[in-house]
């Protein structure tokens, strides 16, 4: 059989049409797709994030290694590939006080997240509509992204008053350290930080490219190509031979650093461009993107440390009143509130 | 001991960084550049040069492999032509020109080339990685880096308002596109060939109206006075001048544009840097027995509009005989490069005015000053 022929399978919509579900619940499902690879599906609203979904992630990523040899994460959907956690949920949490649930919740999430990234399979991220958010951070944790070249990416919680925090800053600060073009102990975390403070969403998946979110090895389908194939075709290929990634250390450049993401951001505080609420989500990114107060200059770091305050900074932040009004807006208009 | 001369002066075109046309261009290009037009201008061959004594406020990436090195191996001088890069942030062509002089002065050299680079397009001000002392605070951090606050807290203590900083800056573009259509710029600008076709005119002049510049909102501050418009530009440039002793001009048989009379630095608050002129300035001034009237031509940086005119009228500076051909706002401010142009641009307007005395100075970011007399030669 030569590759090409390998390479091809069933279309998407039959696969999500077919008996082939291995595991599942009301949100999400796992299905045997063939050829050893698995599907991970989610189908609720905007493919967004919930506690059920988090429950057939993990039993998915439980079975890895045993049942297939390469996920797929993709549902046939052209809106949303996810739009992230699911903001009413998020919000009740929020409401009800119930930090220590919104402390569960995240930290579920990062490391469901990373223990798909360290899978003992290769896992692809078939991305059509808006990867968004904790949709984003979903695929920044699989081993490739094959890309709609209309898919739209970005992490725009600063819009909703908080900040990435299922491993969105810690990814995106480890990409923008992996290219030669950003160099220096800050520059990377430069980056990022004005992609993050600003809630940049990318129009199309070539500029997210550009931006860092797609790497080196992801690929962009152009418009009227199957990206589930392509996808198909990759997990295959990753499949034979695969070893997870060695776990990074992480360089950042500690307080000194910190200041020096701020400056910018307070000048545009001055002139009034940005709010004092802007500025304090700010801080808290500058804080996960430079290892927080009592980090070093130079100091290497684990992704685990940076998460830690990834979620440290999200649940203060979600104490705020600001926060809870921008996602109530949020929610009820479909439109960021600049408070 | 012999004297200090300024011998030429040539210059980049200065343009807009990003979007002008030296966007493309590498700092040790658009530096070698401007060298190898010194000294054919000068008609002064590069084995004699000491050293070339060049400036950089941020020497980060291209710009930071010992600059003035990389300038004098890639203007063809040869190796045994020394290369050294200053920093003084945006005084630091001057300093240069200063430390060129120094070494003269004391027997160390006869022959330099002072100037510097700034490609911001290719370097933002303050580099890719800001990293202040982690103890500052973040007052601290502004009043050394955030320099558009320092001008407004000038325009502010100075009572410079915002009509006074628009017609200043306003003037500057006026002076500037003058002495342009006049051709008073061409024989300071050395061509620059991209590839993409030939600059050899600046590219920040702007023939604006005063009711569209009183339009524009505050850059720095919200409910502030500066603006965009009277801040200066962001900029791609280049500038060298030519410091020789007395030995080396009467061997080349050179006619010297200026002799270096004084010299002085000075600090001041951080966040009030855009003060530093004065208290340099009367410095220089005393040390060369002289007083701001016995200037006739006067090259003073245009950082912000607010710190400039601040600065004139603490100085009393008469409006006349200030930046006669504009200034940063309307030319442009690549950092490394404009102390150079004020010392060049001096030396040149004294013998176009028939002046006998000059001052350059500048403003530095941090809290400085930095301030040379020059008498016509």
């Amino acid at each position: 059989m030569d590759a090409a022929a390998r390479h091809d399978g069933p279309p998407l919509p039959a696969l999500l049409a077919g008996d082939n579900e291995i595991a599942g619940n009301s949100e999400a499902s796992l299905r045997d797709i063939g050829d050893g690879l698995a599907l991970f599906e989610i189908h609720r609203k905007m493919n967004s994030f919930d506690p059920a979904v988090q429950d057939m992630l993990e039993e998915t990523l439980a079975r890895a290694g045993r049942g297939f040899r390469a996920l797929i994460l993709a549902n046939g959907s052209d809106r949303a590939f996810s739009a992230g956690a699911d903001l009413n949920h998020f919000l009740g949490l929020i409401e009800r006080a119930d930090f220590d649930g919104l402390t569960r919740f995240i930290r579920r999430g990062q490391e469901l997240f990373q223990a798909m990234k360290y899978a003992p399979v290769p896992v692809v991220a078939a991305v059509s509509g808006v990867a968004l958010g904790g949709g984003c951070e979903f695929a920044l944790h699989a081993d490739a992204i094959v890309a709609d070249a209309g898919a739209r990416f970005g992490l725009p919680e600063a819009k909703l008053g908080v900040l990435p925090a299922w491993g969105g800053c810690t990814q995106m600060l480890l990409r923008a350290q992996a290219q030669p073009a950003v160099s220096g102990p800050l520059a990377p975390a430069g980056a990022v930080f004005d992609l993050i403070l600003h809630g940049w969403v990318s129009g199309s998946a070539a500029k997210a490219r550009e931006k860092g979110f797609l790497r080196d090895g992801d690929a962009i389908v152009e418009a009227g190509g199957d990206v589930f194939a392509a996808a198909r075709a990759r997990a295959i290929e990753l499949a034979d031979g695969y070893s997870p990634p060695d776990k990074p250390l992480i360089t950042i450049a500690g307080h000194s650093g910190w200041l020096g993401l701020m400056q910018p951001a307070y000048g545009m505080g001055y002139a009034g461009r940005l709010t004092e609420t802007d500025l304090r989500i700010g801080g808290a990114v500058a804080d996960v993107l430079t290892g927080g107060p009592e980090g070093e200059y130079l100091w290497r770091v684990s992704e685990d440390d940076l998460m830690r305050r990834e979620l440290e900074a999200l649940v203060a932040l979600c104490r705020t009143v600001e926060t809870r009004e921008r996602m109530a807006h949020f929610l009820k208009t479909g439109e960021p509130l600049h408070n | 001991m012999s004297e200090a001369y300024i011998v030429d002066y040539v210059r980049s075109p200065f343009t807009f960084a990003k979007k002008g046309a030296l966007a493309n261009v590498r700092p040790e290009a658009l530096g070698a550049h401007v060298v190898r037009a010194l000294l054919d201008k000068a008609g002064v061959p590069g084995d004699e040069i000491e050293d070339i004594v060049w400036a950089c406020a941020f020497q980060e990436g291209e710009q930071g492999l010992n600059l003035g090195r990389v300038v004098g191996l890639e203007a063809g001088l040869p190796v045994t032509t020394c290369g050294m890069t200053i920093n003084r942030w945006c005084g630091s062509a001057l300093q240069a020109v200063q430390a060129a002089a120094g070494m003269l002065k004391m027997g160390a050299g006869d022959a330099f080339v002072a100037g510097g680079t700034e490609c911001t397009s290719r370097v933002p001000m303050m580099g890719f990685n800001l990293l202040p002392p982690p103890g500052w605070t973040q007052e601290q951090v502004d009043a050394y880096v955030t320099v558009g606050l320092s001008a407004e807290i000038i325009a502010k203590e100075h009572n410079v308002s915002r009509e006074e900083q628009d017609l200043f800056a306003h003037n500057s573009h006026q002076k500037a596109l003058s002495a342009q259509r006049g051709g008073r710029f061409d024989a300071e600008i050395a061509p620059y060939d991209t590839g993409d076709g030939v600059v050899d005119k600046d590219g920040c002049i702007k023939d604006t109206s005063l009711k569209k510049m009183a339009m524009l909102k505050p850059a720095f501050l919200k409910g502030g006075t500066v603006t965009a418009a009277t801040a200066s530009p962001f900029t791609d440039g280049s500038a060298a001048v030519l410091v020789c002793g007395d030995d080396f001009l009467k061997r080349h048989d050179l006619r010297p544009l200026a002799r270096i009379v004084s010299f002085a630095v000075s600090g001041c608050e951080p966040g009030k840097m855009g003060l530093g002129p004065i208290e340099s300035s009367r410095k220089a001034l005393k040390r060369a027995g002289m007083t701001i009237a016995d200037m006739g031509v006067i090259e003073m940086n245009e950082a912000f509009s607010a710190q400039a005119e601040a600065s004139r009228r603490a100085l009393d500076i008469d409006p006349d005989i200030l930046n006669m051909d504009g200034g940063a706002i309307a030319l442009g401010h690549p950092l490394g490069a404009t102390g150079a142009r004020l010392v060049g641009k001096c030396a040149t307007l004294l013998h176009r005015e028939n002046k006998r005395y000059g001052l350059a100075t500048q403003c530095m970011g941090g809290g400085m000053g930095i301030a040379m007399v020059l008498e016509a030669a």
